[in-house]
This record gives structure tokens, C-alpha cells and sequence, in this order.
């Protein structure tokens, strides 16, 4: 047997780095091979001699250094001012790097920082200079205030680099330095010599911290038009499903071809300011305290009303904070309001960090999460819904990861045959709820955004699951699905079949399951004197999917009633003023959960023709 | 901590938490500032290049895939960083040691040849002078050579990581190491042997 090439397979040996074949295979070779043997050896005691560097420890500020060259770094103002009076620039100074020489050194005293902000005020000071030297015509006059004409040709601007023109704002680009160009002796005359190289770089490294430069194969200057500001609420992505809550033109078109119409937007409008206006300071809706809340915004309405300081309409069952203060942000949400903009960005902010406060560690949101509260599948699903809109919404990291723990929880506690039970909820109510946080997860997060959520396992699968029984159970051919029909709806929880239409997807199947629910329900559209608002609500998710006569129909009556029944007219004397935007907690749920919820609820009915992308 | 460094890279990536990328720096600095020194033999310069390989970790976060191991991603840019280094080092004039232990290989085995003839010395500096040897040795292999080498003494590093790091396949990674320790071992161990013999 040759041993040529053998060496290679020896060293890997001894780097632990070959397969248990190889290492039985070498080892009978090697009991033969004495050549081997040697070579073996010799591999060794030197492999063991590279070992014998010394390792050098870090030093002790190192991780501290790291961490104050990632900060970003400020130029504070007021160093900017300063060497504005300092900077002054001759007219004869034609050549740029005469410039640089001439003035840097004046300026070296403060270090090297200092030199560079001056080394960028200089170039955009030579900037102008050329530029109007190029063009050959008038000076480009720089706003009032920032320039300070002064003898002959010198004059100084400030470091901002948009000069205000008669044909728009232009921006003045310049291109980075050469670092082989800084002459280094010219600032720092004492510099050793084999520190120039890093004194060069670092300069250079400073000038472009101080104004980022944007790639341009013109010479020193360029000249760009200044883009018109985008609009503060587009620079987030939006998914697709939920751009018809923010883009006007989009929403206008869904409320006017949906059914709406000015009035239901205005009392949308007027339902949410109620709502903001009843928020608790740490970001909750209360079932009870947002009484105490009622003074804040209506200092007026006191004034005129002394008699009538507070909203009525307390819950009769406390401890319903989670379900309302979901809710409310789900109205909010659902009228395109996120933290990221004005108005509602600090109300939304609020209500969702308290939201995320209430997660437990393996993932469940519950009320008083810290005192061993206990898990309402309802209340978390409705919670992981607001997240889920909120991450579509903004694509905001700050609640994915709260989002991705609540999925989690839902399918660590989904049975194998796509059910959710819990105690207390009806299983088929329970598992509507959780698919319906499913299926807005799935719309928040279209296409690859999906996968860093772990799409496939905790929302794709999970709701085929689910989907897949709930529509099993829907069929009308059981006696299962009437009874559960009334029973539920005397508790104020949505019907099955509405459920379903929460969670449902959108196949022929789905539909038709939702035709035989919309038959059910168009027995019974919106009536004041029956009021329901789970019903109510439901109802209307599941007749805009269905669509067609069965939609107008119910509309009407919702319109009717809703725009009704809404606390809106601000007349001086009547009992209901200050209660303005809101609806009277009627009705089973309504009475049980109070004021808060019969708002938020008539705001997400109204909301529904721009909530979702609508059917196609 | 348990938490794996892909686990703290894809939360720093995704949340900005600069708990999760300070808990990488003080998990990395040690291989990466060593890495350095082994290829320049100067500390200071060894840490400034890693906290600008760090500094390049923060500013390009969003790059990083979760498809190769962080080590990997981490050393690959310390590579380039030393590539750069060396090109910016062929303008400027080039530093030369002034250290008893020489760039060129008649100066270390003389080196060598002096510790082997005068028994006085005592152990510690024979030992100090060993690892000048190697230092000069691994110094004087050709560039290819000595990277996969410093890369093999990087903890961790596999040789299929390397060969992710240096982009160059496995077999490579292998052949070169070879050459380069068969390299050291025709200075080092058969230069001590004669060392030993005249002994």
C-alpha cells in the first residue's frame, strides 16, 4: 500500500476531523505502515508546538470601546455654530485641497473629531463656491439667516447641505475623500510617522459619520433635486390585507362601494375618540374604572352639564380588562391607527405594552398574569389578534415576539383533532376564537414574513387543523349545531357558524357553510330591542363575506340602528351629552361587560368595510 | 445562558437588543482578538481590528443570514477586514521589528543555534525562544497557509467552517494545512533535533 498522500489524512486524524471508517481504516494501516508511524509522530509534537502561542487576554475596556464605536454618533449642534463663525473662505482659493491645508491647521487645537466636522463645513463651502463659479451665474442665495455675506467673496453657511432655489430645493452631494489625498502632516505636524496611516483613516472614517455620502461619478458636486417628504404613515410596509385601513383613497372607495357612508365613518370617528378618551393611565380599558377617566378630555362638556360629570354604563362583572382593552385596540387598529403615527400613537403604545405585560412565560395572555390568573382562550385570542394586526400594520419588531409566544401557546394547547377545549368555554366557540387570532396572523403576515414567524407550524398547520373541524361540526345535518346556536347566543357568544366565518378560509366549500349561516341569520337583522352584540358583530363578518341581498339587507338595519342608538348629538340638557360616540351597554354581554364594550363593538361593526381586503 | 449565538444574532437582528450583541462581543472577542494577533503579533492593532470587525457586524446586521453559523459569518469578516488591512499596508512603508526574533528563516535557526550551545539559560526563556521559533515560522509561511493554519488554532472552528469562512472547499482546507504544518515541522522539529544531536 502507498502512504503517498497519506499525510492529509494523518493530520485530519489527529484534528479529529475523519469519519469513523476512515479513523479504523488509517489505524490498521498504521499498525503496519512504520513510515506512517513516524510521520504520525512527527505531525503530532508539531501540532503541539503550535499550540504553545501564547493567546493574548483582551483588554479590559475593549467591550466598552465596541460598544461607544457602534453608538450613534451626534454632532451636537451648538460645536456646529460655533465653527461657523470660523470657517471663511477666500475667493481665490480655487483648488480644493489649498483649502483644506490653509484652514484645517487653525483648527487642529480641538483634535481630530473637530478637524473633521470643520473638514466637512469646508467642503460644503467650497461646494457653493464652485458651484457658483461653475454655473456663471447669480449666486445661489442659501435661506435668509444662514449666510453672512462678508468682504469680498468670502461668506459662510451652515453644515446643512439644501440650498433653497427659485426652481426648488437642491441638495449638494459630495463625494468621500480619498484618504491617500488627507494630507495628515498639514493638521497634525507632530504626527509620527507610522501613525499616519491611522490618522488617515480615522479622519476620513469621521467625515463620512458626519454626513453620509450617496455614490455619484460626478466630480466633487452634484446636483439633486429634493424628493417631497413621504408622508409619515407610509414609510412602514403594509400588508395587503389591511391597506385598505390606511390608504384614503383605498378607503373611501371600500366604505362607499361596501355600504358605508359618511355618517358611519363619522360615528366611528366619534366611537374611537370615546374610546381614547377612557383609556386608563398604564394603557388598559377598564370594565368599571374608566369612569374615573371621564373628566379628561371633557372639561368642556363639565362645564355645560355640572350636574352630569360621568359616563354611566359600569360592567357588572369586573375583571374583564383583558377582553375590553383588546377591544379598544382592535377598533383602533381596525380604523388604521397604529403607534407609529399620529394621533392615537401613544394611546396604541400604551395599550399594547400593557398588553404584553399580561403574557405569562410560556405564552398565554392573561389577566393578572403575575397573580395566577387564569387563561381565557377568548381574551388571549382576541389579544393575539391585536398583535397579529399590529405586526401587519407596522411590521414592528418590538411586539413579533410577543406575537410569536402567543401563536406558540395556541398550538401547544391545540388537540390532535384541531379543537381547542378549555373549561368553561364551549369547545366550538373556544376553537372559533383561536382560528379567527390564526387567520389574522396568517393576513398580517403574507408570503416570506410568514416563515420568520414559523409559519408553517404555528399558523399554517394549526388552522387547516382547526378549519377542518370546525367546518365538520358547522354542517347543519347534526342537532349539535341548533342547540349550540341558542344556547350560545342567550350567553352573548358568537354563533358557530359566525365563528366560523372569523376563521374561515376562502374556498367554495367555506362558502357554502357561511350561505347556510347567512340564512339563519337574515331571519334576524340588528334590532334595537333585541340586542346582541356578539351577535351583532359576528353577524356582520359573516354577511359582508357571504355578500349579495342577504348583506344589504343587514347593513341597512345595522346602519339603522347603530348610527341610531349612538350617543352624538351635543345639545345642551340632554342626559346623554357626555356619553357622546358611545352606545349604551344593552343587551346580555353588553350589561355584563359595560360601555367600553358596546363601543368598541359598534366601532369594529362599522369599521367592517375596510377592516379586510374584501372578498374577491 | 444558554442561549446558542444564531439564537442572540437573530434577536439583535430583529429586535436591535444591545444585550444580545454585547453578550457576542464578550463571547467573541477572545478567538477574534486573537485571530488578529497571531497574524500580526502586535496587540493593539490585533484589538483595533477586532472591534472595527465588530463595528462591521452592528452597521451590516441586516446581511446576516440565519443559514451559516455566526463564528463563521464573524471570521469572514474578520478576513476581510485583514485583507483590506494588508492592502492599506502596502502603501504605507512597512513596520519593521527591532525584536531579537527575525522575519527571515537564517535568522531564527541561528536564533535557535545560540539557545541550543549555551546551557545557562534558564527554562522559561528557552521556552519563550521556542515560541519565537514558531511565531517566525508560522510568520514566514505564504499567506494561504498561514490563515488556514491560524483558523485550525481559532476554538471551534471546524475544517468545514473554515472552509466556509476562507470560500474555498473542504479538501483544500485540508491540503493546505498539511503543507503548512509539514512546513513547520521541517523548521522546528528536525532544526531541535539537531539541536538536541549537537547537544
Amino acid at each position: 500500500m502507498s502512504c503517498e498522500g497519506k499525510g492529509e489524512e494523518l493530520l485530519a486524524y489527529l484534528h479529529g476531523e475523519v469519519t469513523a471508517e476512515e479513523t479504523s481504516a488509517l489505524e490498521t494501516h498504521l499498525a503496519r505502515c512504520e513510515a506512517c508511524q513516524t510521520e504520525l509522530r512527527e505531525l503530532r509534537v508539531t501540532v503541539a508546538l503550535t499550540d504553545r502561542i501564547p493567546e493574548v487576554e483582551p483588554s479590559a475596556g475593549f467591550a466598552a470601546r465596541v460598544r461607544s464605536a457602534v453608538e450613534p454618533i451626534e454632532v451636537p449642534a451648538e460645536r456646529l455654530t460655533a465653527r461657523r463663525q470660523e470657517v471663511r473662505i477666500p475667493a481665490e482659493s480655487r483648488s480644493f485641497f489649498d483649502g483644506w491645508r490653509r484652514w484645517i491647521p487653525r483648527l487642529s487645537g480641538s483634535g481630530l473629531r473637530a478637524a473633521g466636522y470643520a473638514a466637512a463645513l469646508v467642503l460644503l463651502v467650497l461646494a457653493v463656491n464652485s458651484l457658483m463659479q461653475q454655473k456663471g451665474r447669480r449666486p445661489v442665495r442659501p435661506a435668509p439667516g444662514k449666510t453672512r455675506p462678508a468682504k469680498g467673496r468670502t461668506f459662510v453657511i451652515t453644515a446643512k447641505p439644501i440650498i433653497r432655489t427659485p426652481g426648488g430645493p437642491i441638495r449638494l452631494v459630495r463625494r468621500p475623500i480619498p484618504p491617500e489625498s488627507i494630507d495628515v502632516e498639514a493638521i497634525l505636524p507632530d504626527v509620527k510617522a507610522f501613525e499616519k496611516e491611522d490618522v488617515r483613516v480615522k479622519l476620513k472614517e469621521s467625515l463620512e459619520v458626519l454626513e453620509p455620502v450617496e455614490a455619484t461619478d460626478v466630480e466633487e458636486l452634484l446636483l439633486v433635486r429634493e424628493l417631497p417628504k413621504i408622508p409619515e404613515r407610509k414609510r412602514y410596509y403594509v400588508v395587503p390585507a389591511f391597506q385598505n385601513r390606511l390608504i384614503r383613497k383605498r378607503k373611501i372607495y371600500a366604505v362607499w362601494h361596501g355600504g358605508g357612508s359618511t355618517q358611519t365613518q363619522r360615528a366611528v370617528i366619534r366611537g374611537l375618540s370615546w374610546l381614547v378618551a377612557h383609556q386608563d393611565r398604564d394603557g388598559k380599558w377598564s370594565g368599571q374604572a374608566f369612569r374615573k377617566n371621564c373628566w379628561r378630555h371633557y372639561d368642556r362638556l363639565r362645564e355645560n352639564h355640572p350636574g352630569n360629570r360621568r359616563c354611566g354604563g359600569a360592567a357588572d362583572v369586573p375583571g374583564a380588562d383583558l377582553r375590553l382593552t383588546s377591544l379598544a385596540l382592535l377598533a383602533l387598529l381596525g380604523n388604521g391607527h397604529t403607534h407609529l403615527a399620529a394621533p392615537y400613537d401613544t394611546v396604541l403604545r400604551r395599550g399594547l405594552d400593557w398588553l404584553v405585560l399580561q403574557q405569562r412565560d410560556d405564552g398565554a395572555i392573561v389577566e393578572g398574569a403575575s397573580a395566577g390568573g387564569e387563561v381565557s382562550l377568548l381574551d388571549h385570542s382576541l389579544a393575539s389578534m391585536v398583535l397579529a394586526e399590529t405586526y401587519g400594520l407596522t411590521h414592528d419588531q418590538r411586539y413579533r415576539r410577543a406575537l410569536i409566544r402567543g401563536l406558540e401557546y395556541l398550538r401547544s394547547i391545540q388537540k390532535a383533532t384541531g379543537e381547542w377545549a378549555h373549561p368553561r368555554t364551549e369547545p366550538l366557540v373556544a376553537s372559533a376564537w383561536a382560528s379567527a387570532a390564526l387567520r389574522a396572523s396568517a393576513l398580517a403576515t403574507p408570503g416570506i414574513s410568514r416563515q420568520t414567524l414559523g409559519g408553517a407550524e404555528v399558523i399554517d398547520e394549526p388552522l387547516r387543523l382547526a378549519a377542518a373541524r370546525l367546518q365538520q361540526q358547522v354542517q347543519p345535518s347534526g342537532s349539535l349545531f341548533a342547540r349550540y346556536r341558542e344556547e350560545i347566543r342567550k350567553r352573548g357568544e358568537p354563533s358557530p357558524g359566525s365563528a366560523y366565518a372569523l376563521a374561515a378560509p376562502r374556498s367554495p366549500r367555506a362558502d357554502g357553510v357561511l350561505q347556510m349561516e347567512s340564512r339563519y341569520l337574515a331571519r334576524e337583522t340588528p334590532d334595537w330591542k333585541r340586542p346582541n352584540w356578539m351577535y351583532w358583530y359576528c353577524g356582520t363578518v359573516t354577511m359582508q363575506h357571504v355578500g349579495g341581498l342577504a348583506w344589504r339587507r343587514w347593513n341597512r338595519g345595522l346602519k339603522d340602528v347603530l348610527l341610531r342608538e349612538q350617543k352624538h348629538v351635543l345639545a345642551p340638557g340632554r342626559r346623554g351629552s357626555v356619553r357622546l360616540g358611545t352606545w349604551d351597554p344593552v343587551g346580555p354581554d353588553g350589561k355584563k361587560y359595560g360601555r367600553v364594550y358596546s363601543t368598541a363593538f359598534g366601532v369594529l361593526c362599522l369599521e367592517i368595510y375596510y377592516r379586510h381586503a374584501p372578498k374577491k | 445562558m444558554g442561549r446558542t449565538d444564531i439564537e442572540l444574532m437573530l434577536e439583535f437582528q430583529q429586535d436591535g437588543t444591545p444585550e444580545a450583541f454585547e453578550a457576542l462581543v464578550a463571547r467573541y472577542q477572545r478567538p477574534l482578538i486573537n485571530f488578529f494577533f497571531r497574524l500580526l503579533w502586535r496587540k493593539d492593532v490585533a484589538e483595533d481590528l477586532a472591534q472595527e470587525a465588530f463595528c462591521r457586524v452592528f452597521r451590516h446586521r441586516l446581511a446576516y443570514e440565519a443559514r451559516a453559523k455566526f463564528s463563521t459569518y464573524l471570521f469572514r469578516i474578520a478576513r476581510n477586514l485583514w485583507i483590506d488591512y494588508c492592502r492599506r499596508r502596502q502603501a504605507a512603508p512597512r513596520t519593521v521589528s527591532l525584536s531579537p526574533r527575525g522575519g527571515d528563516g537564517s535568522h531564527s535557526s541561528g536564533g535557535l543555534a545560540v539557545a541550543a550551545r549555551t546551557p545557562s539559560v534558564t527554562e522559561r526563556l528557552d521556552r519563550q525562544e521556542l515560541i519565537g521559533q514558531v511565531q517566525d515560522a508560522i510568520e514566514s509561511l505564504p499567506d494561504d497557509q498561514q490563515m488556514v493554519l491560524i483558523l485550525s488554532k481559532t476554538k471551534g472552528l471546524k475544517y468545514a467552517e473554515i472552509a466556509e469562512v476562507l470560500e474555498i472547499p473542504v479538501g483544500t482546507v485540508r491540503s493546505r494545512l498539511h503543507a503548512a504544518i509539514s512546513k513547520l515541522r521541517d523548521r522546528l522539529v528536525s532544526h531541535s533535533a539537531a539541536g538536541r544531536g549537537e547537544e
